[in-house]
C-alpha cells in the first residue's frame, strides 16, 4: 500500500493538555491551557449546551487562550454525553453536570494549589457555576450571557427544535409547531431532541426546581456580562457582539469580540490581583 | 475506549483527535472522521462521535480529528467563511488528511486500508485526499455539495443591502425556497410543490450551470479507480438533485464506477431533524459492514505502542 508523506500520531504535547476525568461512570473530556510563564490565576470554563456548544467551541478555544497569554491556567471541558465526553445524555440531571464540573475542578486545583481561581460560565454553563460558586467554589464568577430563569437556559435550544422542524420535510417525526408545545411534551416526561441533542426530561424537571442565588454574600466579586447581538447595546451593563451570536451558526468564523475579550480580561486581572492582596 | 491524540505535522503544528479503539481490537479496515465544515470534530448534534461510537462497537477503529484552525487543533481560520470554503473546495488540506490516513493505516497495521468519512465540505476533503493516497479504501460522503461555493461578501450596510439584493436574485436562495430549505417555503407548501415539479421537468437532467466541475472530475477520478463510495443525501434536497445528475453524468463515462447512493427523508443538511441521526447511522454502518466486513487479524502485526 502506498502512503503519503506520513505525519506522526505521538502523545499529548505539554502546552495545551487534554485530558479525561472521570465523573460517575463517564469519560469527560478537558483541555488545560497552561500560561506561557508564571501562573497568576486559574479559571474554570463551563460552556454553553446542546449545538451551541459547537458553534461556539472556536470562540471559547479563543478565550481560554486568550486567558492562558494573561497568566491563567484555564481549562475547559464537555458535559458528559456530550461531544468528546462520553455518557448517557439522555440520561442526565443538571447534578450530572455539576459533578462534571466538580471534577475538573478538582483537577485543576491539584495543578493550580493556592492560585486564585474564577467561575466563569457562559449561557447554560452559568446556571452550573453559579451552582458550585453557592456551595463556596471559586474566588470570583464571571457569566457571560448568563439566562434570565433556569428554564430559559433551555429556551432557545427549544425555538431551535421548532424552527428546524419548519423547514424539513416531512419524515418519520412528527412536526412540532412551538416551544410550548415542546414544554408540555417535556413536562409530560416525554424527551425532546433539538439539533441533534436530547433534553432528558429528568434535566428538565431539575432546572424548573432550581434555585440559585448568584451572590454568595460572602464578598467574593460577581460580574455577569449580557451580550447583545447587533450594534444597539440595550443596558449598560451589556456588550454588544456581532450578529449572529457565536453560538449560532453565521459567516463569521471569527467573530470581532476585542471588547468583550478585553473587558473581561481586564476585571479577571484585577480580580485576581485583589485575592492575592 | 476514547482516548485523545496528536498528530504532529511536518511544519511543526498539531492536530488534535480522538481515537475510539474496540476492546477486543481492530478489524483490518479503519475509519478517519474528518471535520463537518468549521464544525470541531464532534460533528453538529455529535453526529461524528455518534458513528465513531457506533462504528467501534461494531469492532473498527476510528479516529476523528480537527483540521488546522477549527476544535483543538493549532491554526488560523479566516474571518469569514466564504474564503474557507474556497480554499477547501480548491483542495486545502486534502494532502494533509491523505498523509493521516496513511500513517493510521501504517501504525495500526490495517491492512485494508482506511474509509474517510466526511459532511458537506468534508466530503470534498475526503475525495481529494482518497484520490492522492491509496490508504484510502473508501469514501462516506454525507450530503455533499458540488455547487460552486459562494464568493466572499462585504461587510457594512453596502454589504448588507448587496446580500439582500443577492439574494433576491439569486438561483440558490429560490432552489432553497423550492427545496424547503426557507420558512417561506413553509408557508407556501402547494406553491412551492407546483414551483418544485416545474423547476425539475425544465432543468431536466443536466449539471446546473453553478457545478463546480473539478469536485465532479474528482468523483470521476474516484469511480475510475472503483472506490467505494457511499453518497447519504437528505432526500430531496437541493444538494441531492446535484449529486442524481452527477451520478447519472458517470454513469455513461465511468460505467463500472462503485458509487451508491441513498436518500434518508424528512430530515436536514445535518440528519439532525426528524430522526435523521438514527438512520444515516444505521445506514452508513450497514454498508461498512457490506463493503468492509470485519476479518479476523491473524498474522497482522502491531505497529508501535500505545500513545
Amino acid at each position: 500500500m502506498a502512503v503519503a508523506d506520513s505525519p506522526q500520531i505521538v502523545a499529548i504535547a505539554p502546552a495545551e493538555r487534554a485530558g479525561y476525568s472521570r465523573s460517575g461512570d463517564a469519560q469527560v473530556y478537558y483541555r488545560l491551557h497552561p500560561p506561557p510563564e508564571e501562573v497568576t490565576g486559574a479559571a474554570l470554563l463551563c460552556g454553553p449546551w446542546g449545538s451551541e456548544r459547537d458553534y461556539a467551541h472556536g470562540t471559547w478555544t479563543r478565550w481560554a487562550r486568550a486567558l492562558s497569554e494573561r497568566g491563567f491556567l484555564a481549562m475547559r471541558f464537555d458535559y458528559r454525553g456530550m461531544a468528546e465526553s462520553s455518557g448517557d445524555g439522555g440520561a442526565v440531571s443538571l447534578a450530572d453536570y455539576v459533578a462534571d464540573a466538580a471534577a475538573c475542578l478538582g483537577v485543576l486545583r491539584s495543578r493550580a494549589l493556592g492560585i486564585p481561581l474564577v467561575l466563569h460560565g457562559l449561557r447554560f454553563g452559568a446556571v452550573i457555576v453559579k451552582q458550585l460558586f453557592a456551595r463556596g467554589d471559586g474566588d470570583a464568577l464571571l457569566l457571560w450571557d448568563p439566562p434570565a430563569t433556569q428554564v430559559s437556559a433551555q429556551g432557545d435550544v427549544l425555538r431551535y427544535r421548532v424552527a428546524e422542524d419548519a423547514v424539513r420535510e416531512d419524515g418519520v417525526e412528527p412536526r412540532v409547531g412551538s416551544v410550548a408545545e415542546l414544554m408540555v411534551m417535556l413536562d409530560a416526561g416525554s424527551e425532546v431532541t433539538s439539533e441533534g441533542h436530547c433534553i432528558p426530561p429528568r434535566l428538565w424537571r431539575d432546572l424548573k426546581s432550581l434555585v440559585v442565588k448568584c451572590d454568595a454574600g460572602d464578598g467574593r466579586r460577581v460580574r455577569a456580562i449580557r451580550l447583545d447581538a447587533g450594534p444597539k447595546r440595550r443596558s449598560p451593563c451589556s456588550v454588544s457582539i456581532p450578529s449572529p451570536p457565536f453560538w449560532r451558526p453565521g459567516r463569521r468564523l471569527v467573530p470581532d469580540l476585542a471588547e468583550l475579550f478585553e473587558s473581561s480580561l481586564n476585571w479577571v486581572t484585577e480580580t485576581v490581583a485583589e485575592v492575592r492582596r | 475506549m476514547r482516548s485523545a491524540v496528536e498528530i504532529q505535522l511536518a511544519d511543526g503544528h498539531r492536530l488534535l483527535g480522538t481515537r475510539h479503539e474496540p476492546a477486543d481490537g481492530a478489524a483490518d479496515v479503519g475509519i478517519l472522521i474528518v471535520n463537518f465544515g468549521p464544525i470541531p470534530r464532534s460533528g453538529v448534534g455529535d453526529l461524528a462521535v455518534r458513528l465513531a461510537d457506533a462504528l467501534c462497537d461494531a469492532g473498527r477503529l476510528v479516529y476523528r480529528i480537527d483540521l488546522p484552525g477549527i476544535g483543538d487543533s493549532d491554526g488560523d481560520l479566516p474571518p469569514r467563511e466564504e474564503p474557507y470554503f474556497e480554499s477547501l473546495q480548491r483542495g486545502a488540506h486534502a494532502d494533509l488528511v491523505a498523509g493521516v490516513a496513511g500513517a493510521i493505516a501504517v501504525r495500526h497495521g490495517l491492512r485494508g486500508g482506511v474509509v474517510a468519512v466526511g459532511l458537506c465540505s468534508g466530503t470534498w476533503i475526503a475525495g481529494y485526499a482518497a484520490e492522492r493516497t491509496d490508504a484510502i479504501s473508501g469514501l462516506v460522503m454525507l450530503e455533499p455539495e458540488l455547487r460552486t461555493a459562494p464568493y466572499a461578501g462585504t461587510e457594512g450596510v453596502a454589504g448588507r443591502i448587496a446580500s439582500r439584493v443577492n439574494k433576491a436574485i439569486s438561483p440558490l436562495a429560490w432552489v432553497r425556497f423550492l427545496f424547503g430549505e426557507n420558512c417561506l417555503s413553509s408557508r407556501l407548501g402547494v406553491a412551492r410543490s407546483f414551483a418544485y415539479w416545474t423547476f425539475l421537468r425544465m432543468v431536466g437532467s443536466s449539471m446546473p450551470t453553478d457545478t463546480y466541475w473539478p469536485l465532479v472530475a474528482s468523483w470521476k477520478a474516484l469511480a475510475r479507480r472503483r472506490l467505494p463510495v457511499f453518497v447519504v443525501t437528505s432526500a430531496r434536497s437541493w444538494r441531492e438533485m446535484y449529486v442524481l445528475r452527477a451520478l447519472a453524468w458517470l454513469d455513461r463515462r465511468a460505467p463500472s464506477h462503485r458509487i451508491t447512493h441513498e436518500a434518508i427523508s424528512g430530515t436536514n443538511h445535518i440528519f439532525t431533524a426528524g430522526g435523521g441521526t438514527v438512520r444515516v447511522l444505521a445506514t452508513v454502518i450497514r454498508w461498512i459492514s457490506e463493503s468492509f466486513p470485519v476479518n479476523a487479524r491473524d498474522g497482522v502485526a502491531e505497529v508501535g505502542a500505545d500513545v
